[in-house]
């Protein structure tokens, strides 16, 4: 299942690991096969549609070129457009080049350095490379899960307070950057740039997507910071493969790799004791083993569910985090504040200063399901369907103009010229309006071309 | 305009509303009939030390658990919400072999495999090698074995297993539940009414049942999983477990319209009689509770009807039907035989 989350965030680049990778020179990419550690090629491979998963995984023990007819064999007529997707797919990344198999016939062959990379993860047998466990009883107090995972959240949502403005800490400059190289606040030399609209967006989504695309572009942020970027990638998914709960040793990192953990943990993605002496042990949380699926993998294991709506619009939120009642207040107008909850109402007018500021509908109702209290989500559907529709009729009664680009034919002389240039343009299918009384045609930008060649030809005749 | 939109609306919003996630669940059942694995290994030893092909029929366990892992690892690499359960499965009774009940720790080797895998593979090497240990020694005192694997029990726990984890999934999180049965023995039809009853257990509650055979043909197994809509493969070649595992039941419920998976077989729709527990091809049904018999008797030994058989004469008059306490099995001279394959279908249809 893609997520249906990911449509529309084009403006926030890269919203999976795929479309960020095929920016990437492809010398990078046989890199990044080739580094000995293949929680990589696991990461990539998590990230692939399923059709394409199938495709290597039954190619994975066979050591031949695998015949393109031999590769429509395995497809019914129903999977055909999966088929062409998943093809167009691997040959991007690279994991499938093209070859002729040993009959003679043009087949996919697949990227050695990939397929040596899955093997190892599926077969086992390899170096390790989960970061040597130290026996627990050296630890004199351990760290349990709980509470690991609220030291995530608080830190994760420090990141939000200063993307919010909402100022409670100082906040290092690592983080400003990296928010600053997503497009989430305006960057530049004046630190307090504010958020953007893409700022807003990010706001809205649920915390793992929302670190899925901070590690991005992190990623592409070290590059600034002059780091090797195979290094990074790799070590952030060979944190995403550990296990919660448990800690490994940094004894043995490289300078980059002890940079990288540091900003981490600020981000809440590893945590680290804090003492007189530097510790050398680390404890990864859940959000940065949410990383390990893919952008897919946002389990909309609802977030603590804070909001209540109801069907006369009014909308109370149940928490005292100035950051979420900031959030809600992007889109609803706030009317009382008491020290347990908040309550405002959604108006024409607060939705539709939400949709200028860049948010979709989608995006407010996936908010407002996804935050959902618990006692919300007993009902069914979650949020009540008149408010659903509203929000989305008030998102549509914008759009009411559709914007073409075109070219505008117009004294053409003779009615029959103008039809036969209309039919043309009717049969390329790039007619976007024409009128037949005062015999004006417009046709798309791309059609212009050919119905001008169309049109001199005729001339001559 | 504004009503179309409406519309759409409403029928979007009410199919994004009840799942919000899906996560998969496969439960493996592996047969560890210790009798036929035992025979394997030694069949396997005589031809391997007079032909020294390694690539013989015969299967090693050991070479057999290493080629499972890579499947189940491949399906745990497929998606991070993927989760796998194995059973293990005897000549009489099942275990859990992952998650382990007992303990299930062993030498902790860290190789290249993602510790989540590694613990799965670990868990169930070492709960099958506990409990072949265990049963091996019991064997010394009756060494009578048959190769017939009983797979009710373990059948029952899976699907009580996956209907526990569908109940407590949070709201909004659908659990997809699948069964792949992975046979060596015989068919045991001593439990053919459990068995079958298992089986529309997993109809009902939507469940694919898979079966990969390994020994022989599965006449049970073959009932299951065309009753449940599910694939059945059998693996000719020892060495390629991994492969025919991986290239067909990987797949889940709505891939399997996209690739050409192995056709459906003609499935034999022999029931076992409830006597004798043998299968039949044409046997006599009760006609109050539809139960099969390979003999006729006087009354039904399910139900208790008595059966009055009615002479040849007596069928002119057509006698009253007493409501359901006597019912005719058959006039004599027209033996109520029906291939048992209906019986089945319509048992379907009332369950």
């Amino acid at each position: 299942m893609t997520m249906v989350a990911s449509d529309g965030y084009q403006s926030i680049d890269h919203k999976n690991l795929y479309s960020y990778l095929t920016t990437l020179p492809s010398s990078m990419l046989e890199n990044l096969y080739k580094h000995p550690n293949p929680c990589l090629c696991m990461a990539i491979f998590r990230d692939l549609v399923p059709m394409a998963q199938k495709f290597v995984l039954r190619q994975l023990f066979i050591d031949q070129v695998l015949p393109k007819s031999a590769l429509l064999a395995w497809i019914t007529p129903d999977g055909r457009k999966d088929h062409d997707d998943a093809v167009r797919l691997l040959i991007e990344l690279r994991i499938w080049s093209e070859a002729p198999s040993s009959a003679g016939l043009m087949g996919w062959k697949l990227n050695e350095h990939f397929r040596k990379g899955i093997q190892a993860v599926v077969v086992g047998g390899g170096p390790s490379w989960g970061g040597d466990v130290t026996p627990t009883a050296e630890e004199t107090t351990p760290v349990d899960v709980a509470f690991l995972e609220k030291y995530a959240r608080d830190q994760w949502e420090h990141v939000l307070h200063y993307l919010a403005g909402l100022k409670t800490r100082q906040t290092a400059s690592h983080v400003v950057d990296v928010l600053a190289t997503a497009g989430l606040v305006r960057g530049g030399n004046e630190r307090d740039g504010g958020i953007t609209q893409n700022g807003f967006r990010f706001l809205l989504m649920d915390t793992p997507s929302q670190v899925w695309r901070f590690v991005l572009s992190y990623l592409q942020t070290t590059q600034k910071w002059n780091m090797d970027l195979i290094e990074c990638i790799s070590f952030i998914f060979q944190l995403s493969f550990s296990q919660t709960g448990k800690h490994y040793s940094s004894s043995g990192f490289s300078d980059n790799q002890m940079k990288m953990l540091q900003h981490f943990r600020d981000y809440g993605l590893v945590y680290m004791r804090s003492g007189k002496r530097p510790s050398s042990r680390f404890y990864p949380t859940n959000l940065v083993m949410n990383l390990s699926g893919g952008a897919s993998s946002t389990n909309a294991s609802f977030a603590e569910g804070y909001i209540v709506v109801e069907t006369n619009y009014r909308i109370i939120a149940y928490t005292d985090s100035p950051l979420k009642i900031a959030v809600v207040s992007y889109f609803s107008e706030m009317l009382y504040r008491f020290p347990n909850l908040a309550i405002g109402i959604l108006t024409r007018e607060s939705i539709r200063n939400a949709l200028a500021k860049g948010i979709t509908a989608d995006e407010i109702i996936r908010f407002l399901r996804m935050h959902a209290h618990p006692q919300m989500r007993e009902s069914s559907p979650i949020l009540p369907s008149t408010l659903t529709d509203q929000i989305k009729l008030w998102e549509m009664e914008r759009a009411r103009f559709e914007f073409t680009d075109g070219v505008l034919y117009n004294q053409i002389n003779s009615v029959k010229d103008y039809e036969l240039l209309r039919n043309y343009a009717n049969d390329l299918g790039v007619n976007v309006l024409s009128n037949n009384d005062k015999r004006l045609l417009v046709v798309t930008t791309e059609g212009h071309v050919p119905v001008r060649a169309f049109w001199k030809r005729q001339k001559k005749e | 305009m504004a009503m179309t939109g409406l519309t759409t609306l409403g029928s979007s919003d009410t199919g994004a509303a009840g799942v919000e996630s899906i996560s998969n669940i496969l439960v493996v059942i592996l047969d560890l009939n210790i009798s036929w694995w035992s025979d394997q290994m030694e069949s396997g030893a005589i031809r391997n030390g007079v032909s020294s092909s390694h690539a013989s029929q015969q299967y090693s366990l050991a070479f057999s658990l290493d080629q499972i892992f890579i499947f189940l690892n491949s399906y745990l690499l497929i998606q991070p919400n993927n989760k796998v359960v194995v059973l293990g499965c005897l000549e009489s009774q099942s275990y859990f072999l992952y998650p382990p009940t007992g303990d299930a720790s062993g030498p902790a080797i860290n190789d290249s495999r993602p510790e989540a895998f590694r613990m799965v593979n670990e868990a169930v090497l070492n709960s099958v090698r506990n409990i072949l240990t265990r049963e091996l020694s019991k064997e010394t005192q009756n060494s009578e074995s048959s190769h017939e694997t009983v797979f009710i029990g373990a059948l029952s726990r899976s699907l009580c297993y996956i209907h526990r984890l569908q109940r407590e999934a949070p709201k909004g999180q659908l659990v997809n539940g699948r069964v792949l049965v992975i046979e060596t023995g015989l068919d045991s039809s001593s439990h053919y009414m459990h068995f079958i009853n298992t089986i529309f257990t997993a109809q009902k509650m939507n469940i694919k049942m898979d079966a990969c055979v390994l020994g022989e043909d599965s006449v049970l197994l073959q009932q299951a999983v065309d009753l449940t809509g599910g694939l059945y493969v059998k693996v000719d070649n020892a060495a390629g477990i991994a492969q025919v595992l991986n290239t067909v039941f990987l797949l889940d419920a709505d891939e399997r319209s996209k690739f050409v998976v192995p056709e459906r077989v003609q499935v034999d729709y022999r029931a076992a009689c409830f006597c004798h527990q043998k299968l039949v091809e044409v046997g006599f049904v009760c006609s109050v509770c539809l139960s099969v018999f390979c003999v006729p008797g006087p009354m039904c030994t399910t139900c208790n009807s008595v059966f009055k058989y009615m002479l040849p004469q007596k069928q002119k008059r057509k006698g009253p039907l007493t409501n359901g306490k006597t019912a005719e099995v058959s006039p004599s001279s027209q033996p109520a035989k029906r291939k048992t394959g209906e019986t089945q279908r319509e048992r379907n249809g009332n369950s």
